[in-house]
């Protein structure tokens, strides 16, 4: 099989770590349309595993401050800070922020294609999050 | 970011994919060789998550999904949720569990460990399969 992070210098890798399918697949497929390779997590344990993972070669980790697990997104990101220099580690906590970081992760990006608005993608979350409430039963 | 164009609205021809898989190294694979392969891809880490973006009205053709996975259900129930709800999204299920195959006779299966190019060439068959949308 493919290594998603072996794809070339122009298509550098972001770590998305967030718990909810909703807001990471957007946030994802937004990091995806600007040209980064993209690999998701929903807890800490996942994004940890891929960390420690040999062979990848990752360039952002952007994980929610609030994501499950052991460790949680926080503590991911210290242990990223203090045993991966190399990654850029970008804190969330909302939809808001996670797409703003987005954002300015397309703005100096690849640029594969181009980047929409970030509150493009938070007003899509939030009719998406609306939706599914709709749709499950109380 | 202001004046920058919003595409996201745009539809889309491509096959839309939700890839259901608690192991997060196998889902990152099979998930990046099927985007590769032209195909839309969702990554769900349990059934839960899944329905849960279902709900959400993102549109779903196929659902590839493990057998074994944590939460309220796993890949059987999943199948069977789905045939219920959804009888418009096809279902392919995999494991490595020896019999696994039996709990839903009825459902394209593939074992474990299995190709990208097997599980690709199902996923087409299957497809293929799906009534054309509207």
């Amino acid at each position: 099989m493919a290594d998603p992070t072996h794809q070339g210098s122009e298509s550098p890798t972001v770590l998305v770590l967030e718990p909810d399918i909703v807001v990471r697949s957007e946030i994802a497929d937004y990091l995806r349309d600007c040209g980064y390779t993209v690999i998701e997590t929903a807890s800490g344990d996942e994004a940890m595993l891929v960390l420690k993972a040999s062979g990848m070669h990752i360039a952002v980790l952007l994980a929610d401050a609030t994501a499950p697990g052991a460790p949680d997104g926080f503590g991911l990101a210290q242990w990223a800070r203090a045993n991966r220099s190399g990654i850029d580690v970008i804190l969330t906590g909302t939809p808001e922020r996670a797409a703003r970081a987005a954002g300015d992760l397309c703005d100096d990006g690849p640029a594969l294609s181009k980047p929409y608005d970030p509150q493009v993608v938070v007003d899509r979350i939030k009719r998406l999050q609306a939706a599914r409430k709709r749709a499950t039963p109380p | 970011m202001s004046g920058k164009a919003a595409p996201m609205a745009a539809a889309s021809d491509k096959r839309r994919l939700l890839v259901v898989e608690d192991e997060v190294l196998v889902r990152m694979i099979i998930a990046e060789a099927t985007r590769d392969a032209g195909y839309e891809v969702a990554e769900a880490e349990s059934a839960d998550a899944a329905l849960a973006y279902i709900a959400s009205g993102r549109p779903v053709d196929l659902v590839f999904s493990d057998i074994g996975l944590p939460g309220s259900m796993n890949g059987v129930a999943l199948a069977r949720t789905l045939a219920a709800e959804h009888p418009e999204i096809m279902v392919i299920l995999t494991s490595g569990q020896a019999g696994a195959e039996a709990l839903q006779a009825e459902t394209p299966f593939i074992p474990k460990p299995y190709s990208i190019a097997e599980a690709l060439i199902l996923i087409a068959v299957t497809l293929a399969q799906k009534p054309t949308d509207g």
